[in-house]
C-alpha cells in the first residue's frame, strides 16, 4: 500500500468537505460508520454489492435487495444514510468513482441524506486516466455502464460565492479505505 | 436593461453606474481567480495541459463532420437518440415533441446554455409545459424572471439580500439572507420535484466519440437528479461539444473545473453511457441526444472564426475581463458575455447588431492568458472589428475621420502642423478644450509648447 | 558604438517630448550613439486596432520603408513596439512588404529591454530615495512578455523601493481609442487601477507607456488625486 497516495487522497477528501478514515479490516468499516453517525438499522441503507464482497461484513442497516423495487426510491430518498462500494478512487482529486451496477444503482449514492463509500486500499489511483484505462479495459467494447465520478458532498457557491455544503445531493461524504495491511 | 447586443453602450453605462452592482461582481469574479489561480498553480505542466486542450479540441472542430457521425454512430450504439438539429428552431420542435408524446406537463432541468440560446423554456411555457430550473443559480433566476449574467455562476449579480427578497415575495418564506437557509429552501422544494419528475432536461459538457459518453460536470447533485431519476432523459448538445475519445475526458476534466471555479474536481461528473439496459441497469428508460448546429458547421469551416468553438465554456475569460468586471453579463445583451461573448455574438449570431461588442475591449489580453484551450481570445476581436469595418457596419464618419488621421500621418510636416494647432487651441481655452470622449471623464493632457521634433530641429539633428 | 534609430511615437513627439530627450541622454551615456529620423509619423496602430486596416496598411507601410535602413530600432513605447513586432506579421501585406515586416519586427526593441538584453546593462548607477510602482501596459506584458526588464532597471536604482500593486497585471482602461469610445468603461476600469495604486502608497508609478500613463494622470488629476506619472526612461533619465 502506497501509504503517500493514501494520505493525499485524504486530505484531498477533507478539502473537499468529505471526510476518510482508513479500516484495518472489514470489520471495522461498521464501528468507524456507527460511531461517526449513530444511526439505526432503519435509517442506513447499503448495496447488494457490499454483501457480495464481504462475506464476513455486518453492517447496521438494510441491504437495498431486500426492499421490494416499487418502494426502493421512496426508502432511498427517506434514507439517512447510503453506504455503496466504488471502482476506484483518484488520490489527486479525492474522487470516488462508482461504475452503475445492477445491485447498485446510481439513486443510491444520490437521494439518501448522507453518501459514505467503502473501497479496498488497492483501489486506490494517483489520476483519473489510469483508473478509467482500467474500468474501460474491464467492459467489452461498446458495453461501459455509465460512471460517476464523485468528490465531496454535494455543494454550491451560487449565492455571493459562499459555500453551501448539501444542496440537491449528499449533505455528508466519507470514504472508508479497507487497508488490509495496516 | 434592453436584451440585445446592439444596446450594448447605453447597457454598459447604465451597469458601470450601478456602483452595487460593479461592487457585487468584483467580489465574485475575484473570489473565482483566486482560487482558480491557486489550484493551477499546483500543476507546474499547465501550459502544456492548455496547449494539449487547444489541439483536442482543434481536431475535432478541424473534422467536425466527421465527429458528428462517429459520435453519432457511437450515442446509438449504447441505445441513444440522436437529433440532429440544423437550426434553432429544428432544436426547440424536436424537444418539444419529444416532451409532448409523454403527455406530461412538468419537466425538470439542469443547467444549460444551449438551452438558453433556444430560448426554450419560454417555448414550452407557451405550449403549457412547466420547466423547473434546478441549478441553485438557474432557480434563482428563473424565479426572478431574468436571463443568466454569467456562464457558470448565473446569479453571480444577484446579493444575498436580493435572493432574500426574492425567496421572501416568491416562495413565501420569512425572510433570511443566509444563503445555508436559502439553499436549504431550494432543496425542500425541489426534491419534491424531482421525485416526481419524469422528464429531465440537461445540457452536455464533453460528448466522447469513441463511446458515445455524455458527460455532465457539475457541484450541486441537481443534474444527476434530472438525467438519473426521470423515465426520459433529453441532453441538449451543440455539435461543437464533442470531444475525440473517452481518454481526453481526464484532460479536460482537469482543464475545466480549475479554471470555472478554481476547484480541483466538481462534486460529480456523470459520464452517462445510454439508457437504462442490461449492461446499465438503472436510470432513464429513452435517452435523447438533441445536437444542435445552428451555425457552428459553417463557422468551424472559417480559418479565423473557428478557434471560437474550441470554448469549453469555462467562464474564466469572464471573471478575469476587466470590462465584464465593470459592466457585468447583463450589459452584453447576449447569451453568451464577456470576451468569448464578445467574440461568438457577431460571428454565431448576427455581426451587425453585435457591431459594438468587439470594440468593447482594451485588448488587454486577460482572457487570452486565461482561457484553459488557449483561444486567441482578443486577437479574434480584432480581426472581428476588421470585418465589422469592411462590412461599413461602422458610421461613414469615423470611416472619414480615419482617412483624415492618415492625411496627417503620412506626412510629418503635417503631422508637426496638427499638433501645433492643438497646441494653440489649448493656449486660448485651456483646460476648456474639449476631447469628446476624453475629458468629460479625465484631464485632458498637454499639448507640448515644442514637440520632439521640432526640438531635435533645433538641436540640429541628434 | 551602436547606432540604435530611435522610434519617437506620436503621442511622445507632440505630448511627452521630454521622454524623448531622456531615451537620447540615457542611450548616449549608456554607451550608444542614438539617431532620430525626423520623417518618422505613427506605426499605425490606431487605425489597426479600430479595424481600418487599409489605412493602417499605408501608415505602416511608410513606416517600414523609412526604418528598412536602420540597424536597430528602439521604441518608446511597448505598446508601438508591439505593433511593429507582432501585428506587422499579421497584415496582409505584399511578399516584399512581408518580408520587411519580419526584419523590422526582428530589430525593433522596447527600450528597456534594449538596454536589458541588448546593451546586457541592468544598473544604469543613479539613486533614487523612495517608494515606486512600475506600472504594466498590457501589450508590453502580453504581447512582449516584457516583464523582468523594467523593474530589473528599477530595482537596481539604489534606495528605492519598487512596490508591486496588487492589481499589477490588470489593465488601466486605456485601450486606444477604446478610451474615449467607452469612457465610462474605461474610467471604471481606471479607477480599479487608481484605487490599486493608491493602496500601495507610492511616490510615483512609472511605465513603460506614455499612453496608459496619461490615461491614470488624467483621471487622477480630474479627481483631485494626488498621483505622479513618469515615463521609465524620463524617470531614469531625470536621475542621471
Ligand atoms: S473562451 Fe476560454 S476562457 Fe472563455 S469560457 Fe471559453 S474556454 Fe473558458
Amino acid at each position: 500500500m502506497n501509504n503517500e497516495l493514501l494520505d493525499l487522497f485524504q486530505s484531498r477528501v477533507n478539502d473537499m468537505g468529505g471526510w476518510c478514515a482508513i479500516a484495518g479490516s472489514s470489520k471495522e468499516i461498521n464501528s468507524i460508520i456507527e460511531e461517526k453517525y449513530k444511526l439505526g438499522e432503519e435509517e442506513v441503507l447499503y448495496s447488494g454489492r457490499i454483501v457480495e464482497q464481504f462475506n464476513d461484513l455486518t453492517v447496521t442497516g438494510t441491504d437495498l435487495t431486500n426492499i421490494s423495487p416499487d418502494k426502493r426510491r421512496d426508502v432511498m430518498a427517506g434514507a439517512k444514510l447510503g453506504i455503496t462500494m466504488c471502482d476506484g478512487l483518484i488520490a489527486e482529486t479525492g474522487t470516488a468513482v462508482l461504475v452503475n451496477h445492477i445491485a447498485e444503482p446510481r439513486e443510491l449514492s444520490l437521494l439518501p441524506e448522507r453518501h459514505v463509500v467503502i473501497a479496498l486500499s488497492d483501489q486506490l489511483y494517483p489520476t483519473l486516466d489510469k483508473c478509467l484505462e482500467k474500468i474501460k479495459n474491464s467492459y467489452p467494447a461498446g458495453k461501459l455502464p455509465s460512471i460517476t465520478l464523485i468528490s465531496g458532498p454535494s455543494r454550491t457557491s451560487d449565492i455571493e460565492k459562499s459555500l453551501v455544503v448539501g444542496v440537491h445531493g449528499p449533505v455528508e461524504f466519507g470514504v472508508v479505505v479497507v487497508d488490509r495491511g495496516k | 436593461m434592453n436584451l440585445s447586443p446592439s444596446e450594448f453602450k447605453s447597457n454598459a453605462r447604465r451597469a458601470v453606474h450601478d456602483q452595487h452592482l460593479r461592487e457585487k461582481i468584483k467580489k465574485a469574479t475575484g473570489t473565482s481567480l483566486v482560487k482558480r489561480a491557486e489550484v493551477v498553480g499546483e500543476i507546474p505542466e499547465w501550459e502544456e495541459l492548455r496547449q494539449e486542450g487547444h489541439d483536442r479540441r482543434k481536431e475535432v472542430i478541424d473534422n467536425l463532420d466527421r465527429y458528428i457521425r462517429t459520435f453519432t454512430g457511437t450515442a446509438r450504439d449504447r441505445g441513444m437518440i440522436v437529433h440532429y438539429a440544423g437550426t434553432h428552431d429544428d432544436a426547440t420542435k424536436i424537444i418539444y415533441d419529444i416532451i409532448r408524446r409523454t403527455s406530461v406537463d412538468t419537466v425538470v432541468k439542469s443547467k444549460s446554455m444551449i438551452t438558453e440560446e433556444l430560448h426554450l423554456n419560454a417555448m414550452l411555457e407557451t405550449n403549457g409545459i412547466r420547466v423547473i430550473e434546478t441549478d441553485l443559480g438557474e432557480y434563482i433566476i428563473q424565479l426572478a424572471g431574468e436571463t443568466p449574467s454569467h456562464i457558470t455562476a448565473p446569479a453571480l449579480h444577484k446579493s444575498k439580500e436580493d435572493i432574500a427578497r426574492l425567496f421572501q415575495e416568491k416562495l413565501n418564506i420569512p425572510y433570511t439572507d443566509d444563503p445555508v437557509k436559502l439553499t436549504a429552501v431550494a432543496r425542500e422544494r425541489l426534491r419534491k420535484e424531482f421525485l416526481n419528475a419524469r422528464v429531465g432536461i440537461s445540457g452536455v459538457n464533453f460528448a466522447c466519440a469513441d463511446t458515445g459518453t455524455l458527460t455532465i460536470i457539475e457541484n450541486e447533485a441537481n443534474a444527476r437528479l434530472c438525467t438519473v431519476l426521470p423515465d426520459l432523459h433529453i441532453a441538449v448538445m451543440s455539435i461543437d461539444k464533442i470531444i475525440p475519445s473517452i481518454d481526453d475526458l481526464p484532460l479536460f476534466l482537469k482543464l475545466l473545473p480549475r479554471s470555472a471555479s478554481g476547484q480541483r474536481m466538481t462534486s460529480y461528473v456523470s459520464m452517462i453511457n445510454g439508457p437504462r439496459s442490461h449492461h446499465n441497469p438503472d436510470g432513464p428508460r429513452q435517452v435523447h441526444v438533441v445536437m444542435l448546429n445552428g451555425g457552428r458547421l459553417q463557422l468551424a469551416k472559417h480559418p479565423a472564426w473557428k478557434e471560437s468553438l474550441y470554448c469549453i465554456r469555462c467562464g474564466a475569460c469572464m471573471n478575469v475581463c476587466p470590462v465584464y468586471q465593470s459592466v457585468g453579463g447583463h450589459a452584453y445583451g447576449a447569451v453568451y458575455p464577456g470576451p468569448i461573448g464578445a467574440v461568438v455574438t457577431p460571428t454565431l449570431f448576427d455581426m451587425k447588431e453585435a457591431r459594438e461588442l468587439p470594440f468593447a475591449s482594451s485588448l488587454c489580453g486577460a482572457c487570452t492568458d486565461i482561457c484553459p484551450v488557449k483561444i486567441d481570445l482578443h486577437h479574434h476581436l480584432l480581426l472581428e472589428r476588421r470585418e465589422i469595418v469592411d462590412r461599413g457596419y461602422k458610421p461613414f464618419t469615423e470611416k472619414i475621420a480615419m482617412s483624415v488621421w492618415r492625411w496627417f500621418m503620412l506626412s510629418p510636416a503635417r503631422f508637426e502642423l496638427a499638433g501645433r494647432i492643438g497646441w494653440v487651441l489649448q493656449k486660448i481655452l485651456g483646460k476648456k478644450l474639449p476631447l469628446p470622449g476624453w475629458t468629460p471623464q479625465r484631464q485632458a493632457p498637454a499639448i507640448a509648447a515644442k514637440s520632439f521634433r521640432s526640438l531635435m530641429k533645433g538641436d540640429s539633428k541628434k | 558604438m551602436r547606432t540604435p534609430h530611435l522610434f519617437v511615437p506620436c503621442i511622445v513627439d507632440q505630448l511627452y517630448p521630454a521622454t524623448g530627450l531622456a531615451a537620447l541622454k540615457l542611450l548616449k551615456k549608456l554607451g550608444c550613439d542614438p539617431q532620430y529620423n525626423s520623417q518618422q509619423t505613427c506605426c499605425g496602430q490606431p487605425a489597426y486596432n479600430a479595424g481600418y486596416r487599409d489605412d493602417a496598411h499605408i501608415v505602416a507601410e511608410r513606416f517600414m520603408q523609412l526604418f528598412s535602413s536602420a540597424e536597430e530600432i528602439v521604441s518608446l513605447s511597448g505598446s508601438c513596439a508591439t505593433m511593429i513586432k507582432v501585428f506587422y506579421k499579421q497584415m496582409d501585406l505584399s511578399p516584399s512588404l512581408r518580408n520587411i515586416a519580419h526584419e523590422i519586427g526582428g530589430k525593433t526593441y522596447e527600450i528597456t529591454d534594449y538596454i536589458v538584453n541588448q546593451l546586457g546593462i541592468t544598473d544604469i548607477g543613479v539613486s533614487y530615495n523612495g517608494r515606486v510602482a512600475y506600472h504594466d501596459s498590457c501589450h508590453i506584458m502580453r504581447e512582449l512578455r516584457i516583464v523582468d526588464e523594467p523593474r530589473t532597471l528599477l530595482q537596481s536604482v539604489e534606495g528605492l523601493k519598487l512596490i508591486e500593486l496588487d492589481l499589477a497585471d490588470r489593465c488601466c482602461g486605456f485601450g486606444g481609442l477604446f478610451a474615449s469610445k467607452f469612457p465610462d468603461i474605461s474610467t471604471a476600469m481606471g479607477e480599479d487601477k487608481l484605487a490599486s495604486i493608491q493602496r500601495a502608497e507610492v511616490d510615483i508609478v512609472v511605465g513603460c507607456d506614455n499612453s496608459c500613463l496619461m490615461q491614470l494622470q488624467g483621471l487622477a488629476d480630474k479627481r483631485g488625486m494626488n498621483l505622479r506619472t513618469k515615463h521609465i526612461v524620463e524617470f531614469l533619465g531625470d536621475l542621471l
